[in-house]
């Protein structure tokens, strides 16, 4: 800071404290709900201070006896499609990023541009088509059809291309004349090279493959290939009165906590990715 | 753009592009030609029968009620959405840019909404607004404001709009930041030895130099309000009351899906390509500028 | 034991010529500096002989062996880049022992290799570490070490030094001149710094424009330049040239003019040459002219004087002992050596005498 102002800085804090605890709220209250039992959620006003019954509501959420499939399943189902999302995306856009940097061939630019017009094809405006697709190809309820349609990726294909770009032209000749092949210097230099944003396009691709809700929506009809995120909204509406609250909490933190832990500890990693992906 | 040298290798590089370039084939391009393609056609209520009829269900939109009420309904939502939320992240990130101590505490409790699916976020704003449980329904009562956002359009809208903020203030939050923290220390240290106090400067130097930060975001909340924002919508409204929170997307997906509309289904999908295609010609010219600086 | 023939070498990308027919040959454990101004071809002519580009015409053959169409790695070459090229995410053993590991040698042989080459270059305490924790000329050193590893038959450098400063060039210089007598493995080496190139070359190839201006030992060069390009380029400060008209008794420069040295033969307008270090002050010198001293850069050891006379464009650089006294606004006479006169043809920049 440029002058001492003791007490600017000290508003600056509340406001800050103030503010944070605004964004945090939701998160409060739902750990807290987590941790009471049915009956008093149906109290006015609710708890905002924890209660006893946490591990309760645990052992009651992996018996599955409540809902259609239980949370370990769904949780599994989550990981496989968020690690085959993030994992794909990473894996096709980085050796397509390096053919497109690294050598010269016919095509090249059209497929580039062809790339490039993912971008502008989100999911949610091709949803009906795309899911005949998937219908078509048998790949409803499965693995395969939760994630490959989810993997192309120009972002990814692009932050890449921009790393690549980055590495000095010598260091290719350097590994021609040491007589590494172009899939060796790719495996010995560019991947090693490329660590840092790795990393941190995994954290934001394990998110957005976590968090997905409208496509699995469609493929599955199967409970047991529910993911976690999508279990809420057949949480929400299975109850017939009045929605079983404290297990929708409970669910949803476990829920988002993958995520969450992901974010926190990768931080400095993922805010470097996610600030330099748009440049 | 390019580099200096590549390699001459016969098929590698196909063999590199292939995976890519298939999943695009199959699950991007072909299924937005269908769309197209399914945009020029009436399937009757059967599914028996399909007739060509070239711009029919374009100009059906056009003069639905309903559809031209949900483009209004997603441009509010859609500038409400980002307007709340950059508006909260611009602030905490002044504040946070001035504070030493605790800035990264700050940082990592502010990213968490980040990280939270959207119909999960939706579901917590829900279970705080409920209108018989909720815990700001309790304060809202105690002051005087009857909420029932089940009933209620307009506290629909709200309720959405808030959800859809908060999410997206961590994303908001940490642009502004690195922002300001890219602004050079001499500039800021200049205008402070010309007298200018904290919010003076922040107004003259900090907001004009991150203007395209700034404008940079208007076009991504612009993009995440439009399209990310399904989850939330389908789990605190499903587009009620009426159709009062039904916004572009969410209409796709219920003419399509649940009113099998196919060929109304498919010309709005292309109507939301066409607005995406042109936010992102937008984002990118904005890049390049960027780039320039 | 390598010699390197180039013949009739040419490089066009697209529809520009950028290399226009080189010949030079080049003998076992000869140390040839490329030298010239940038965009002269130099660069591209060394990387065709790496094999980093194509041949567009022409052959270069190693050992009487045609490697025109031979991947790198097979050529028997090592370079060293003007930014090193060092894998950053590799120690410094690693990044000298990768070319050995590609040519699946031993892993003892590696090693002995490896250590008896950070031990010629005093670089076996930095074997562990990367080469971002490696000061500038450490990384020039692991860089060269990386070369000499691979035992190739020809060393090739780009402008090797050319992120050093000043007092580490002077240094790396002699070490990589010291080392490659030591080594004698045959050298080209390409500079667009003239110093360098005059210190460090057994054999001397002056490019312009993609031509080899001239090709011989740097006194040669200095003392014989074939024309006002090899003149101009070669000697520090450059070379004087001043338009002169040649008559039968007189040589006349604007208004000023001295008799005709008994060599020249040509009449009409030429362009004479003089080198800085080629002015006297010996007053019974016929052949002399006069000017206005414009400027004094006092070096210690020497003075350059920068005289104007009234016909010139481009002052006169005059270096003379530190103990003339001149100052500035001084009307000060220069004497030149008759032995020291080069004439160039004022159109074809050819050297006449």
């Amino acid at each position: 800071m440029i002058e001492n102002r003791p007490i600017t800085t000290f508003v600056s804090h509340t406001v800050l404290i103030l503010g944070v605890a605004l964004i945090v709220f939701p998160i409060w209250v739902m750990i807290v709900a987590s941790t009471h039992d049915a009956l008093r959620l149906t109290q006015v006003p609710l708890p905002l201070l924890p209660g006893d019954q946490f591990w309760i509501n645990l052992k009651l959420l992996f018996s599955g006896k409540e809902f259609g499939a239980p949370i370990h399943l769904t949780l599994l189902n989550s990981l496989v499609m968020a690690l085959a999302i993030s994992f794909g995306k990473i894996v096709i856009s980085i050796i397509s990023a390096f053919a497109i940097v690294y050598f010269k061939f016919r095509f090249r630019m059209f497929f580039f541009w062809m790339i490039f017009l993912t971008l502008m094809l989100p999911v949610e405006v091709r949803i009906l088509p795309t899911y005949e697709v998937i219908a078509n190809f048998g790949m409803l309820d499965s693995y395969i059809g939760l994630s490959v349609p989810l993997i192309a990726s120009a972002t990814a294909t692009f932050m890449f291309r921009q790393t690549f770009l980055t590495i000095p032209d010598e260091l290719m000749e350097a590994s021609r004349i040491d007589g590494a092949s172009p899939m060796r210097f790719f495996i010995d230099v560019v991947v090693p090279m490329s660590r840092t944003n790795i990393a941190a396009l995994f954290v934001i691709l394990f998110i957005f493959g976590w968090n997905q809700y409208l496509w699995p929506l469609l493929v599955t009809t199967d409970p047991d290939m529910y993911t976690v995120v999508m279990s809420i909204k057949q949480m929400l509406e299975s109850g017939e009165s009045e929605p079983v609250w404290h297990l929708i909490m409970l669910t949803a933190l476990i829920a988002m906590l993958p995520p969450i832990l992901v974010v926190i500890f990768m931080q400095k990693i993922f805010v470097k990715g996610l600030t330099d992906s748009e440049k | 753009m390019h580099k200096r040298v590549h390699y001459n290798t016969s098929y590698l590089p196909y063999l590199l592009v292939a995976p890519q370039i298939i999943i695009t084939l199959l699950f991007f391009i072909w299924p937005a030609v269908q769309a197209l393609y399914q945009s020029f056609l009436l399937e009757d209520a059967f599914g028996l029968s399909t007739e060509f009829v070239w711009f029919d269900n374009f100009i059906d939109l056009y003069h639905s009620e309903q559809y031209l009420g949900s483009f209004a309904r997603t441009a509010f939502f859609s500038v409400a959405v980002a307007g709340l939320s950059m508006g909260m992240a611009l602030f905490f990130a002044a504040l946070a840019d001035r504070v030493i101590k605790g800035s990264h505490t700050y940082r990592t409790l502010l990213i968490i909404p980040y990280a939270v699916a959207p119909v999960l976020a939706g579901t917590l704003w829900l279970f705080l607004f409920n209108p018989t449980l909720g815990i700001v329904t309790y304060f809202l009562d105690a002051v005087g404001i009857d909420w029932n956002h089940k009933l209620n359009s307009s506290q629909a809208m709200t309720l959405v709009i808030i959800a859809a903020a908060w999410k997206q203030v961590s994303y908001n939050f940490l642009f502004f930041i690195a922002a300001m923290h890219s602004i050079p220390k001499s500039l800021i240290e200049a205008s402070a030895i010309d007298g200018a106090g904290p919010v003076h400067r922040f107004l003259t130097i900090i907001f004009p130099l991150i203007s395209p930060t700034t404008f940079f975001l208007l076009v991504v909340n612009i993009i995440y309000a439009f399209f990310d924002t399904f989850g939330i919508i389908h789990a605190i409204t499903a587009g009620g009351p009426g159709n009062s929170t039904e916004i572009l997307v969410y209409k796709v997906f219920n003419d399509g899906f649940v009113g099998l509309d196919l060929g109304g289904s498919a010309a709005q999908s292309v109507v939301l390509m066409f607005i995406v295609i042109v936010l992102t010609v937008v984002q990118f010219k904005y890049v390049e500028r960027k780039v320039e600086y | 034991m390598s010699t390197i023939n180039i013949q009739q070498l040419k490089k066009s990308y697209q529809n520009t010529q950028v290399i226009h027919g080189v010949d030079i040959d080049i003998n076992d454990g000869e140390f040839v500096v490329l030298v010239g101004p940038s965009g002269c071809g130099k660069s591209t002519l060394l990387r065709m002989v790496a094999g980093l580009e194509s041949i567009t015409e022409g052959e270069i053959k190693i050992d009487d062996t045609v490697v025109n169409d031979l991947e790198p790695k097979d050529r028997g070459i090592a370079m060293v880049f003007q930014n090193y090229a060092l894998y950053p995410h590799m120690s410094v053993y690693d990044n000298m022992a990768y070319g050995l590991k590609l040519m699946k040698l031993p892993k003892d042989e590696i090693e002995k290799r490896v250590q008896d080459v950070a031990k010629l270059l005093q670089i076996e305490e930095y074997l562990t570490r990367r080469p971002s924790n490696l000061s500038g000329g450490q990384r020039q050193r692991v860089a060269m070490g990386r070369a000499i590893v691979r035992n190739p038959k020809v060393f090739l450098f780009d402008e090797p030094l050319s992120n050093l400063d000043a007092k580490l060039r002077v240094q790396m210089r002699m070490q990589i001149k010291t080392l490659q007598n030591k080594l004698g493995v045959t050298t080209i080496y390409v500079t667009h710094d003239q110093v360098e190139a005059m210190t460090m070359a057994d054999k001397l190839v002056v490019l312009k424009d993609g031509i080899a201006a001239q090709i011989g030992t740097p006194m040669e060069i200095y003392d014989d330049p074939k024309n006002q390009f090899v003149a101009g380029f070669i000697g520090s400060p450059s070379m004087n040239f001043i338009s002169c008209e040649v008559t039968d008794e007189t040589i006349t420069i604007g208004e000023q003019s001295f008799p005709r040295p008994a060599s020249v033969s040509q009449r009409g307008t030429l362009t004479m040459g003089v080198r800085p270090e080629h002015f006297s002050t010996d007053e019974n010198n016929p052949y002399s002219f006069s000017g206005t001293v414009q400027m004094v850069e006092k070096l210690g050891a020497s003075i350059l004087l920068y005289i104007h006379c009234d016909s010139m464009e481009q002052p006169l650089v005059v270096e003379c002992e530190n103990t003339v006294a001149a100052n500035i606004g001084d009307t000060f006479k220069v004497h030149i050596d008759d032995k020291k006169m080069y004439f160039f043809d004022a159109k074809t920049e050819q050297r006449i005498y």
